[in-house]
């Protein structure tokens, strides 16, 4: 009976011995198999980033030899060898960018800001996409991701490059508003430098803010008198404030720096029609003024006339008649010239005013348009009182 | 007794004990299989793709394309004839035949085969897929490993699917997927219980290959979404496309492998070789033909590849499959199928696109879509690819028109082909599978289409002993339901009836002969003998076995006293298509 319970508890040893050793064995196989697979994990990832960086650096040769279809296959296929490789899934979105390809670039730096919503330089691509596709709003937002974000070595500058453009995509856009909140702050975080000043004093313009654009031009041409860019700003600066003398003044010293520079030719030749057309210029006569005012009602009435004439509708008949009549009839015998000159002004402006919207402004009528920028409030109180 | 042997004894017992608790030991087992076979699948994915790197890399000359893959087949073409006959082809259907016929049995030696061979035979550019081969690697090991334990039959054939979920959910990334592929394909059946044990090695080895290989998708797409509600025609069209296209590969691949099989089994060892040279020869103008080609499927998904190209490399792509796996090299057709759904997917896409370029998305949407479609039209199994294409987009947006062209393509595969394609393969091999026929008509054939109405059967509880045996409707029968009302009171034998007239009780109630049985058999329910209207004919038939009666009572769900008519063993046959009477005049 010994016997039997001895061999009974050896077989079922032998069997458990079976058991364990079956367990022990998937065990050791699972340990054995988790190192091989880490192995050669790591050597077909070092392999997969050997061939990204050798395909991404042959793709940007190829962008900038301008052979983008083939530059597109390879950083492509770099982005498949190492997807996680942030630099090769940006410089594929901006190659996209390049090669026309917008939409393609959009998606493929979403996924790319889903993993990493701060990463500065996707957000760049994205607006610039968005910005291409007319689609302004949004490229704004990505814009401002981009300028908050992490750009990583040499921040500062990466983040000023990104606000200069998003300023040129809202000069561009015409958003006064907008580009002269997103220029305050630039003013403290730009370098201060010459060329950088500049770029702020002419996007002040842009922004519709003469006055601290003149300011910084001032500034600029203080230290270097020598400089024609400066004074033609300057010149702009003042002209846009209605300070004509002033912007005759810097522009003709920027002409005299840059002689052949026909854009500075061209808005003193300006500055000079409205020169000859302001009624209100101090220092000359009543009748001077006279008819100066009766010139400008003349010009006005023609604009509107070429409007009109382009097929868009008169917009108070009534008025353009009275105006006119006003032209043709000799003013009356011991009539007050002063009156009539504020007559004349105050016609003009209301003519100038009543311009369907939209409507261009003719080359011939240019001076007439800045005076009209400032005109009204010089005059707003003989208006007031000549409509009540 | 030593003390070593007592304690060893006691130890013996103990892991005996925990040896006989097969379902706890199976959940176990199934964490430890899908570990193992996730690393297992791994290892293959890797050593695959770094050799076929060596072998054709990228920009090397047009003749190692076509010596590659011809030495390629050569070599393991002899290496199957020779030392691993089971090994050959996809791994699905050798998976099937091992769960259905072989009670779950599969040889290491034929896991070993598989690895080595169809590590080599996909490195050298064969145009086969990996994921069968690890269905039937995992499958391979599940058997192995539960076999060595000493496991019962039933857990050996439930510890199978178990291994191709974990193989699956390693080799795609989908664990979701996985697991519906071994319920729907391999086990034929969602219901299967084994559903827990399935999950859990899918998760495990899906657990292990983000452990390894780390958190991307086999895929990278791109987000799509629907640009315009009649974009569904154009998605549509691709089902069509897909389901045409799925039934080409499929026709061609079935027709080119009888043709093969035909041959003198001499041959058999060479045969590869002639996948091996048209994969080659195609490959030496068309680089991206060689191999499992998930390269060109993400192009393709980028939306980045010509029309022409696509077009060209879906036809290619189906010629070069049909040939190497109708030749008998190892590779599956799963991973195929998805490459030749892509690229369809991306043709219509790039028509659509540039008919309606405002109304369609990018071709990379029907590329996504297509891969999905060609999927449910050649292996057919439309739950899993949707669940496939959605795991691997990881994206809900897509889901609608990728069911819609599913269907379509589902319908239009299985009105052309009949048999779908592992089934038909397996038949090739003298194996016939459990079909989806066989199912279908096993779930229809219930009680309800074989029960006659009481009225034909039931005896009275008014009426006496001999009456009833006068009268006993039905008369093959052996016993009658007794009614009081419409209440059944239970059922009465014909020996018991016999019994009664003997003992001279011919003139007693029916009534009175149930209410003199042992009180559980009147009033306990479930001895009552019964079956419901919704029973299948084959439980009815066990419970007739049972009991041995060849009648018994149908009744509601709701009141089990309440009889709604009879089923026979006559009317069972009957519906099986057995007739009894012919078989009697024949004398059989």
């Amino acid at each position: 009976m010994a016997t039997d319970a001895v061999s009974r508890s050896g077989s079922l040893a032998a069997s458990a011995g079976a058991f364990v050793g079956t367990f022990a064995l998937v065990l050791a196989a699972i340990a054995a198999l988790f190192a091989i697979d880490t192995v050669l994990a790591r050597a077909d990832r070092a392999a997969s980033r050997a061939e990204g960086r050798r395909l991404f650096s042959e793709g940007m040769r190829l962008q900038a030899e301008g052979d983008m279809r083939e530059a597109l296959d390879r950083l492509r296929s770099a982005v498949a060898a190492e997807r996680p490789n942030p630099v090769y899934q940006r410089g594929l979105a901006a190659a996209l960018l390049a090669a026309g390809r917008p939409r393609d670039a959009q998606t493929l730096m979403a996924e790319r800001l889903q993993r990493d919503p701060t990463d500065a330089e996707a957000s760049l691509i994205m607006a610039r996409a968005l910005a291409r596709e007319g689609r302004t709003r949004q490229a704004i937002g990505l814009y401002h991701r981009a300028i908050f974000g992490e750009w990583g070595d040499g921040e500062r500058a990466r983040r000023v490059g990104a606000r200069f453009e998003l300023l040129d995509l809202l000069a561009a856009d015409h958003d006064q508003e907008q580009l002269l909140a997103e220029l305050l702050p630039l003013q403290s975080e730009a370098p201060d430098d010459p060329a950088t000043r500049k770029r702020i004093a002419h996007l002040f313009l842009a922004a519709g803010s003469p006055g601290r654009a003149g300011a910084m031009f001032r500034d600029l041409v203080r230290q270097d008198h020598r400089d024609a860019d400066s004074y033609a700003g300057l010149g702009e600066a003042e002209l846009q404030q209605g300070n004509y003398r002033a912007a005759r003044r810097a522009l003709t010293a920027g002409l005299a720096l840059r002689p052949r520079d026909e854009r500075i030719a061209a808005r003193l030749a300006l500055v000079d029609r409205v020169l000859a057309l302001d009624p209100t210029q101090r220092g000359i006569g009543t009748s001077v003024q006279y008819g100066r005012s009766l010139v400008l009602l003349a010009l006005t009435l023609t604009a509107v006339d070429s409007c009109v004439g382009a097929g868009r509708a008169p917009p108070h008949p009534a008025l353009l008649d009275s105006a006119k009549a006003s032209l043709a009839r000799p003013l009356a015998r011991g009539a007050s010239l002063d009156g009539a000159v504020d007559a004349q002004i105050g016609l003009a402006v209301r003519v100038w005013q009543s311009r369907p919207h939209g409507c261009p402004t003719p080359e011939f009528a240019r001076p007439a348009e800045l005076l009209m920028g400032r005109l009204p409030t010089r005059i707003a109180p003989y208006i007031l009182v000549c409509e009540e | 007794m030593t003390a070593a042997g007592t304690v060893l004894s006691r130890l013996g017992r103990r892991v005996e004990n925990l040896r006989r608790r097969e379902d706890q030991l199976a959940l176990v087992l199934s964490l430890l299989i899908g570990a193992l076979v996730g690393l297992v699948v791994v290892a293959f994915i890797l050593l695959t793709g770094r050799i076929a790197a060596q072998m054709y890399p990228p920009g090397g000359s047009g003749w190692r394309r076509v010596v590659v893959p011809t030495l390629g087949a050569l070599v393991t073409g002899y290496l199957l004839y020779r030392y691993f006959p089971l090994a050959r082809g996809s791994g699905i259907p050798q998976t099937k035949a091992a769960l259905f016929i072989q009670d779950g049995r599969i040889s290491f030696r034929t896991v070993l085969g598989k690895f080595f061979c169809c590590s080599a035979s996909l490195a050298s550019g064969i145009a086969l897929g990996r994921e069968g081969p690890a269905v039937q690697i995992g499958a391979g090991l599940a058997s192995v490993i539960a076999r060595r334990l000493r496991m019962s039959r039933d857990q050996v054939k439930a510890l199978v699917p178990v291994g191709c979920a974990a193989a699956l959910a390693a080799a795609f990334n989908t664990p979701i997927a996985a697991v519906l592929f071994s319920l729907e394909e391999i086990m034929g059946d969602l219901h299967a219980p084994i559903l827990g044990s399935v999950v859990l090695s899918s998760a495990t080895a899906w657990m292990v290959l983000h452990l390894v290989l780390g958190d991307e998708p086999l895929f990278h797409v791109s987000a799509y979404h629907l640009v315009n509600p009649l974009e569904f025609v154009a998605y549509a069209v691709l089902g069509v496309v897909g389901g045409l296209g799925s039934v080409a590969f499929v026709k061609l691949l079935l027709g080119l492998r009888q043709w093969f099989l035909d041959q003198p089994a001499r041959t058999q060892w060479i045969q590869p070789v002639a996948g091996g040279l048209t994969v080659g020869l195609m490959g030496y103008f068309l680089p991206e033909i060689l191999g499992v080609g998930y390269a060109q499927v993400e192009r393709a998904l980028a939306g980045d590849m010509l029309l022409r190209t696509v077009a060209l490399l879906a036809i290619l792509k189906i010629v070069a499959t049909a040939v190497c796996y109708a030749s008998g090299n190892a590779g599956g057709i799963f991973g195929p199928s998805l490459f030749i759904g892509a690229m369809m997917g991306a043709s219509v896409g790039s028509v659509a696109h540039l008919l309606f370029p405002d109304s369609t998305a990018g071709p990379g949407a029907y590329a996504l879509v297509g891969m999905g479609t060609a999927f449910a039209g050649i292996v057919r199994t439309p739950l899993t690819s949707v669940f496939m294409i959605f795991e691997v987009t990881r994206d809900y947006t897509i889901i609608v028109p990728l069911m819609i062209s599913n269907l379509i393509a589902f319908f239009i595969s299985q009105r052309l082909q009949h048999q779908p394609i592992y089934e038909a393969l397996a038949r090739q091999d003298g194996v016939y599978l459990p079909t989806d026929e066989h199912r279908l008509q096993r779930a229809r054939l219930r009680v309800t289409t074989a029960m006659r109405p009481a009225a034909d059967a039931m005896l009275l509880s008014g009426a006496t002993v001999a009456d009833a045996l006068q009268r006993s409707p039905l008369g093959t029968v052996d016993a009658w339901p007794v009614v009081d009302g419409s209440e059944l009171q239970g059922m009465v034998e014909r020996r018991e009836l016999e019994h009664a007239l003997a003992a001279g009780r011919g003139d007693q109630l029916l009534t009175v002969l149930l209410r003199e049985r042992p009180s559980r058999q009147r009033t306990d329910s479930i001895a009552l003998p019964h079956v419901h209207p919704d029973h299948s004919l084959t439980l009815a038939l066990e419970r007739m076995g049972t009991l041995g009666h060849t009648v018994l009572p149908v009744v509601s769900r709701s009141n089990i006293r309440h009889l709604l008519g009879v089923v026979t063993l006559e009317d069972v046959l009957a519906a099986y298509g057995v007739d009894r009477d012919r078989r009697v005049a024949n004398g059989d």
